[in-house]
């Protein structure tokens, strides 16, 4: 309900806005700023107001073609350390940002720091990449968008400031105006007729370690989501050495390990089970976060918990320059996303998604039947997720942020037991029937305060709360005698804290150090009943809770011995309350840039422990269905602990173009593999939800994966091409008294290609993706014999698996489509799309069986799901 | 304009290429093996050895006798005894010579198999005599309405929601069997056999026409004494028709928890083979305790 108001409520302002929208043409090259601005006032009856002396020499060369005046400002001052203030819809104001610099009598002199922001909306933009030439120092901004350049005299500097997704911008800088605002101009379609020549060389200089992909939100749009909608999650698999473990479900898998090993934050909070719909769309909508780092493999020292893979998202801080409102609706869902400025010094952001498809179908159905029975059926599914962001900047050294985000799938049915006959038939009094009520969700909350104490010493303090909770429950009468009841639920909560401190000792050191704790509470309750007759009945029961503290240390040195050498040491100390491990996690990231343009060589090495084992009951369907149990080490599981050695090159020979190469090696021991991998949910009840009965389904195991990524990407103004290539093996074996033989491991993918084209016009969006991949392992038969019954001498015949995993599916091919068509109405930016998943209908195979007491040893298979068109509109007010 | 990626067709078209040509799905080949089986029961004279071997997965279906000559031998107590094949099936091993030894409770046994280079070989412990004491039937007034189904599958990933199911109606006939001499540490494996095969291919969620249950999680009727209640079905054509008469058999099977594994993964041959204590090859050879009730059940 909350959801449909918003909607009525932005489309009543739609249609009461004014629907003549006047088309602005603007073409500057290298034209003097103010005769620029002129032009412009003409153009757009905007008066723009500014200091004539600091626009003296300034230039401006934009082409701008569109109907929002702002974007047509940003056009012409873009790469001007500029921030604009609009003050009615006929007057913008131009504020030099480095006035607003503040001069704080703590600081010593020589000291070049700032923030770096986006210029449209005043977000912070962590990972910008600072550079000053003529020193050949450079920083990266951190979760604040700060950096500092010590111990650099008084003398003016040239400084350029990069980031991924923004024209570049190039100014001069006195050292002791510290605490500069530096705003990079977004190349978005919004500003799409804006023609800024990207400087892509200069993204290569943003990590330091091999394998992190950091990528604005903006830039995930560019990417595909899942059947028309934008997903975070969805977008990364586009790139090396990622994918999904189902074919448009199942989480995500990096380098060959399993999806519990990657750690998911949300503004520093962890997310255990960032999913919806049953694992087809994740809970990362792309357009609610500004920023998205995905390390593959190797981590920094600041990152612990998990062995894989780190993904930390930021969320939006909402516009400081003005209010917006986004509204859209695709084949999945309806959501909204709300920003604006609060006060001079404060903003917020606002999205709410929701499904729909339970409004459509209606979630409860009244039935009645010829004899007057009556019942109520119901079919509702649906999820929901809020996210919020309040940022409120007290003084220019600080910043307080409260972010919240609360997301749920609910699954309520009631329907007749025999689901094979046709639609309407189900709807009528049924006297067998099942009925499933199941929920299961996040919700976090994190607290951030960031402080600039000094000029070189900066604090960024966190307090987290994250829960998640799972409820499966069941009612099944399968006859008039008999029936089955379940409840059964799962919750996990985590409240931590973290504080971290950046310390600038000098221009070759960043130094960072961070403390952590966090308590994690881990709770789970069965209430189950089968009854075969009125008299005969099983029950089970069970409750488990626990709770343990992991604390955590560590700390992290970007030090530049040589303007092309950069080295990231850093050690992580970890303690886990439950069983009293104390674990040490040493990490190196080297980076040598042979030639920022065209070659920069990495390397790294190492060493990550997870405490949390992520398992499931194998044997009842009656719980642990949907549910993600996740369990502490020291109740009979040791910590996992994994090693990465990985090396990476990059290349910007090309123009527009990056090439990357990677390779990697990684082993892990500690990791828990089904001691019976033939075995799966095939009953009612099975033994429990103990955690000593659930771990006894599981063994412990080894793991090692290696392989080769590589990778090409080109942007162009219209143009992304995003292509990978992936080589890689991944397989694991038991380690009892003697390690079994190494086996393919459960998604073993040794060849990988995707490639993603998009051609972004003026009016028209249009591409195609391709995924194509070698198909997961499967244990084919390799013999067929008989057995008997012991008691009746009964003959069966079975086949024998020599080895797991020895066979495969066959590769895994899709094509994806899509087009979509802007149009300006009503004072609003409209976007409507078509995609279609799966155009070429190519039905994937997504697994085998094998009938032993049939003749021919031919499979049956289970096939993916078909081509599928999907439509979305999108509103931008 | 975009120009560049062209010019790097050729690199992914040879990516391509490699991937291709790494995709086919593989069978590796494989020796046959050797499958043995044999249930050697407390109390009872020594029993045949089934030995067979592995078939190739297309070949046709019938079971194949191993190749060449096998020494088989089985050791029980300490005292080594030869078998040989048999004139009329030349699957079956029997004991070369009559012997009247009835292995005992707790007697350790290990059956040996050698021949074409192989050697496979297997060992258990007797579990104690299980005496089958007393079963009931109760039967209901008249037949229900019920849901038959083969799995709770869902194929949520291709969207097969169809679990295929149908409805008729069943005479659910609940039985309870006593029987004596626990044991600690076995399991049992229980079954009510009906003589006709009212619903052989139906795997029945809802009900529990066998069980295999760690024996001291049994309810304690009497000290020594443990029940078990079952309930298997009788389907009929209509809501009104009566009980057809048949025969049941109430079969229970003490064994270790070992068995009881083997007999868990037995039920579902599409899915699994049954696990194996024979080590060098398939099969299972176990220590029972065997007994059985046979009544005629109408109303």
């Amino acid at each position: 309900m909350p959801i449909r108001s918003a909607i009525l409520v932005l489309l009543a302002v739609l249609a009461a806005a004014d629907t003549h929208a006047q088309t602005i043409r603007l073409q500057f090259s290298d034209t003097p700023i103010s005769e620029a601005l002129e032009v412009y006032s003409e153009a757009t009856g905007v008066d723009v107001v500014y200091s004539p002396a600091l626009m003296a020499g300034l230039r401006s060369s934009c082409r701008y073609r569109g109907t929002s005046p702002r974007d047509a400002l940003i056009c012409v001052m873009s790469g001007h350390p500029f921030r604009i203030e609009s003050i009615s819809r006929r007057q913008s104001v131009l504020i030099p940002l480095r006035e607003e610099a503040n001069s704080d009598p703590r600081e010593t002199g020589g000291t070049v720091s700032g923030f770096v922001l986006d210029a449209a909306s005043g977000d912070a933009l962590h990972g910008a990449h600072v550079v000053l030439p003529g020193v050949g120092a450079r920083a990266i901004t951190n979760e604040a968008g700060y950096f500092a350049f010590p111990g650099l005299g008084h003398r003016p500097i040239s400084m350029v400031v990069t980031y991924l997704g923004y024209a570049r911008l190039d100014t001069t800088i006195v050292p002791a105006a510290r605490n500069g605002r530096y705003a990079l101009t977004p190349m978005t379609y919004e500003v799409s007729g804006v023609v800024i020549e990207e400087d892509v060389e200069r993204r290569a200089d943003l990590t330091i370690t091999p394998g992190l992909i950091s990528v604005s939100g903006r830039q995930l749009q560019q990417l595909p989501g899942t059947l028309g909608n934008t997903d975070v999650l969805e977008s990364l698999k586009w790139l090396p050495g990622v994918q999904r473990a189902g074919e448009a479900t199942g989480g995500l898998l990096v380098r060959g390990s399993g999806p519990d090993q990657n750690l998911y934050l949300v503004d520093g909070a962890p997310i255990y089970h960032p999913w919806h719909a049953f694992s087809l769309i994740s809970t990362f909508q792309s357009d609610t976060f500004k920023d998205v780092s995905l390390y593959r493999g190797a981590f920094p020292a600041e990152y612990g918990g998990r062995l894989s893979a780190v993904l930390d998202a930021e969320l939006r801080d909402g516009s400081r320059a003005e209010p917006s409102a986004t509204v859209g609706v695709s084949g999945l869902n309806a959501h909204f996303i709300l920003e604006s400025p609060v006060s001079a010094n404060s903003s917020f952001m606002l999205s709410g998604r929701r499904s729909y498809v339970d409004r459509l179908i209606g979630r409860t159905h009244p039935v009645e039947d010829d004899l007057g029975r009556q019942d109520t059926l119901r079919t509702g599914y649906y999820f929901y997720d809020w996210s919020a962001k309040f940022t409120f900047r007290p003084d220019a050294l600080s910043t307080v942020s409260i972010s919240w985000y609360a997301g749920r799938d609910a699954l309520d049915l009631r329907l007749p037991f025999d689901l094979s006959l046709d639609f309407s038939s189900w709807l009528r009094p049924a006297d067998l029937f099942f009925e499933i009520d199941q929920a299961w969700g996040n919700r976090i909350l994190s607290t951030r305060y960031q402080r600039l104490l000094t000029a070189r010493l900066f604090l960024t303090s966190t307090v987290f709360f994250s829960q998640y909770r799972a409820r499966e429950s069941a009612f099944i009468r399968p006859s008039e005698s008999s029936a089955v009841t379940s409840a059964y639920q799962v919750e996990l909560e985590d409240v931590g804290a973290r504080v971290v401190l950046d310390w600038y000792p000098s221009l070759a050191h960043q130094v960072r150090v961070g403390v952590e704790s966090v308590r994690h509470r881990f709770a789970s309750d069965l209430d189950a009943t089968v009854a075969y007759t009125p008299t005969l009945s099983e029950p089970l029961q069970q409750s488990s809770q626990t709770h343990t503290i992991e604390a955590s240390a560590f700390i992290q040195d970007i030090w530049s011995p040589m303007p092309s050498l950069r080295v990231l040491p850093g050690l992580r100390a970890s303690v886990f309350g439950k069983g009293g491990y104390v674990r040490l996690e040493p990490r190196l990231s080297v980076q040598w840039a042979v030639d920022p343009a065209w070659l920069i060589l990495r390397a790294a090495a190492s060493s990550h422990v997870q405490y949390l084992q992520r398992i499931r009951d194998r044997n009842a369907f009656l719980y642990d269905l949907v549910s993600s149990r996740w369990v502490p080490v020291g109740s009979g599981a040791e910590p996992a602990r994994a090693h990465q050695i990985s090396v990476g090159t990059e290349s910007h020979i090309l123009p527009l173009t990056i090439l990357r190469l990677n390779g990697f090696v990684r082993s892990g021991k500690g990791t828990l593999l089904p001691e019976d991998d033939f075995q799966s949910k095939d009953g009612l009840l099975g033994p429990g939800i103990e955690v000593a009965t659930l771990l006894g389904q599981y063994e412990d195991g080894e793991e090692r994966s290696a392989g080769v990524e590589s990778g090409i990407e080109v942007r162009s103004d219209r143009w992304t091409v995003v292509g990978s290539y992936t080589f890689m093996r991944a397989e694991n074996r038991f380690l009892d008294e003697a390690p079994g033989p190494w086996r393919p491991s459960r998604y073993d993918t040794p060849h990988a290609f995707t490639l993603v084209v998009n051609r972004e016009g003026p009016r028209w969006t249009s591409g195609a993706s391709l995924d194509w991949r070698s198909g997961y392992p499967v244990s084919v038969p390799t013999a067929r014999y008989q057995l008997e019954d012991p008691v009746t001498g009964e003959p069966t015949w079975y086949f024998h698996r020599s080895e797991l995993n020895n066979g495969r599916l066959p590769a895994y091919v899709r094509i994806d489509v899509r087009a979509a068509y802007r149009f300006e109405w009503a004072q609003a930016r409209w976007s409507t799309g078509l995609t279609v998943y799966n155009l070429l209908n190519h039905r994937n195979v997504v697994g085998q069986t094998w009938d032993p007491a049939r003749p021919d040893a031919r499979p049956d298979n289970r096939l993916g799901l078909p081509i599928l068109p999907m439509l979305d509109i999108l509103v931008d007010l | 304009m975009l120009q560049i990626p062209f010019r790097f067709l050729p690199w992914f078209a040879g990516c391509l290429m490699v991937g291709l040509l790494g995709c086919d799905t593989t069978r590796p080949d494989q020796d046959d093996l050797l499958v043995v089986e044999a249930w050697l029961e407390t109390g009872q004279a020594l029993p045949p050895v089934r030995i067979t071997s592995t078939l190739d997965v297309a070949a046709p279906l019938e079971p194949a006798p191993p190749q060449g000559d096998l020494r088989v031998q089985v050791e029980v107590g300490g005292r080594i005894h030869t078998y040989l094949p048999t004139l009329t099936d030349p699957l079956i091993y029997m004991p070369e010579s009559q012997d009247t030894m009835r292995p005992g409770p707790g007697q350790t046994f290990e059956v040996r198999v050698e021949g074409n280079g192989q050697v496979v070989r297997a060992a258990g412990v007797l579990p104690p005599v299980l005496r089958l004491l007393q079963a009931s039937v109760s039967i209901p007034d008249h037949p229900v309405p019920v849901v038959l189904l083969d799995s709770l599958q869902l194929g949520l990933d291709s969207l097969a929601l169809d679990i295929d199911a149908t409805t008729g109606f069943v005479y659910p006939v609940q039985v309870s069997v006593e029987w004596e001499g626990a044991d600690p540490e076995g399991w049992i494996e229980a079954r009510l056999q009906p003589s006709a095969a009212f619903s052989s291919s139906l795997l029945d969620f809802f009900l529990l026409p066998s069980q295999v249950f760690k024996e001291s999680s049994a309810v304690l009727r009497n000290p020594g004494q443990r029940l078990w209640e079952g309930v298997y079905a009788v389907p009929v054509a209509s809501a009104t028709a009566p009980l057809p008469e048949h025969d049941l058999r109430i079969v229970l099977l003490r064994s270790n928890d070992r068995y009881a594994q083997y007999a868990s993964s037995r039920t579902s041959p599409v899915r699994r083979e049954p696990i194996t204590n024979v080590i060098g090859g398939l099969g299972f050879v176990g220590g029972i305790s065997v007994d059985s009730l046979r009544v005629h059940v109408r109303r």
